[in-house]
This record gives structure tokens, C-alpha cells and sequence, in this order.
């Protein structure tokens, strides 16, 4: 591919070019910096206080949703008769594993079509 | 401590860039030093606004502070900079300018006022639409290679190629005044 470029507007662009040493374009971009970090600090300290306040209220129904999530999760699939096989397949025979490979599938279908 | 300033300011960049990503603010900064005139002119040339230029510029350095740590190849910092400036740029013109993907003639075109008006470089930029701006700039302010451009914008080879030839023939003619040959 040619690269042919104007010898006089190359120039015009050199010339055009500017030294920046500034200090406070520095100090300005520090300052951002650390007013992003209170702000994200602050978040995560809100966020932690939420959470310990939902824990306080909700501890008993929490619990018992989460021990009903995990079994569900747990229920196995397809009753399977030889014990070794149902061992090997353990990881993908239950409602978790086919939500992990589901998972994986659409991660993997994404990067093949957006990537 | 003026020891550890030398010492940054004399660093490999790539060394200075692996302090960075590991949180070192004082790495952060001689990045900042060294690569803010590069920042600050490419914005200038692509926005022809010093303080929207020099906001724009605020804003790529935050988000390379948020993002240095996902850089795998610190020798790499430059044009990966490069690539974050220019898609900031793309952004900020999806955003805020609706004749962004208008092929042909987006802006003012230029009258004899205007024409005035253009001696200044970073005014003529602005004259050209802006995908025809941003290949311009890339090309001669980058100094990138037709392929290389293609890469960063993603755009047809014969696209940016075209871009380029209208836009330095539009630019001859509004510097003429410089002695661009028109």
C-alpha cells in the first residue's frame, strides 16, 4: 500500500506539534485519580454495610434459601445404574454441571462470534 | 526524594510501566510526563479544542490507571496508549456528533471566512469530516502506515486509503495560505 504523504503538509504537522511539560495537567489527572479511588472506596464500604445489614435481617430465610439452592443444584439428572459410570459423570449429571457447560457454551459461542 | 525522581525519569519505559500496574503513583506520574505532549497534541489535532483536548487527554489517563494492570507486554505501552487514544476519540464522536458517519461532506464547508479561519491546522482538521479526519491525523500526525491505520479503525483498506488522499487534498486547499500545494 503506497504511503505517499504531502512533504509540505508533514511539515505543517511537525511544526504544529507542542512541548507539554505541565505539572498541573499532571496533578490534575492525580487528583481524578484519587477522587475516583474515595468514590470507589466509599462504594465499597456501602456495599459492605448493606450486605452485613441484610445478613442481620435476613439470616434465617437466607440460610434456608441458599440450603434449598444447593441441593437443587446437586439433583442429578439421569439415574444412572453402574456406580463407577455415575461417579465419572458425577461433576456434569446435575442441574449445576449442565448450568456450568451451558455457561461455558455461551462464553465460548460469544468469543467465537464477537471476538 | 529527588533520587527516586531521577531515578523514574530515567527508567526503561517499560520498567516504569510495570511499576505502574503494580499501583506505584510515582510511575504513574513520569508515565504521565513522558507521554502527555504526544496525548495532548493528537487530542488537539483530532478536536482542534484545547480544553476538550486536554479533558479528553485527563480522561485516557484514568482510564490507563484503571487498565495498566491487564497490559501483558509493558514494551508495548505505546501502542496500546495509542489505541486506547483513538478509540476514546471514536467514542466521543459516536457520542456527541451525529454527523460522525456521514461519508461525504459533514461539516461547514468552507467559505471565504472560513478560509481565514483555516490557516490554523488544528481549524482546518476540524473542517473534515471525521472519519476523514481521523485518517489524516493518523497518517500524518502518527505517522502510520496505510495497514497500520486499517488495524486501529477498522475500516476497508481502500476506505481509509480514500480518506486519506481526499482529506490531504481538502487540507492543501484550506492551508494553502502555508504553501501546501493544493
Amino acid at each position: 500500500m503506497s504511503q505517499d504523504r504531502d512533504s509540505r503538509l508533514e511539515s505543517l504537522f511537525a511544526d504544529a506539534q507542542q512541548e507539554f511539560v505541565d505539572e498541573n495537567f499532571s496533578s490534575a489527572v492525580m487528583n481524578r485519580i484519587e477522587a475516583r479511588g474515595r468514590r470507589v472506596l466509599i462504594g465499597r464500604l456501602a456495599i459492605a454495610a448493606l450486605l452485613i445489614a441484610f445478613e442481620l435481617l435476613m439470616d434465617s430465610p437466607l440460610q434456608n434459601s441458599v440450603g434449598a439452592l444447593t441441593e437443587m443444584l446437586g439433583t442429578t439428572l439421569f439415574d444412572i445404574e453402574h456406580e463407577w459410570l455415575a461417579f465419572t459423570l458425577a461433576p456434569v449429571n446435575s442441574i449445576a454441571g449442565l448450568l456450568g457447560l451451558t455457561l461455558v457454551g455461551l462464553h465460548l459461542a460469544y468469543r467465537k462470534f464477537f471476538y | 526524594m529527588p533520587a527516586t525522581r531521577n531515578y523514574y525519569a530515567e527508567g526503561p519505559e517499560a520498567l516504569i510501566v510495570s511499576l505502574a500496574a503494580k499501583g506505584d503513583r510515582d510511575a504513574f506520574t513520569e508515565l504521565l510526563r513522558r507521554r502527555q505532549s504526544w496525548l495532548r497534541n493528537f487530542m488537539r489535532r483530532c478536536c482542534g479544542d484545547e480544553v476538550l483536548a486536554d479533558d479528553l487527554s485527563q480522561q485516557l489517563f484514568l482510564q490507563v490507571w484503571r487498565k495498566i494492570r491487564q497490559l501483558r507486554e509493558p514494551e508495548k505501552f505505546g501502542s496500546w496508549l495509542q489505541r486506547m487514544a483513538v478509540n476514546l476519540w471514536l467514542q466521543h464522536q459516536r457520542k456527541n456528533d451525529p454527523l460522525w458517519n456521514a461519508e461525504d461532506e459533514a461539516n461547514v464547508p468552507p467559505s471565504q471566512q472560513d478560509l481565514a479561519v483555516a490557516m490554523d491546522l488544528d481549524k482546518a482538521l476540524a473542517m473534515l469530516p471525521g472519519r476523514e479526519r481521523l485518517c489524516v491525523i493518523l497518517s500524518y500526525h502518527e505517522r502510520l502506515s496505510h495497514g497500520e491505520i486499517v488495524a486501529l479503525v477498522d475500516m476497508q483498506p481502500g476506505t481509509v486509503k480514500s480518506h486519506i488522499h481526499r482529506g490531504s487534498r481538502r487540507l492543501q486547499e484550506l492551508l494553502s495560505a502555508y504553501g501546501a500545494s493544493a
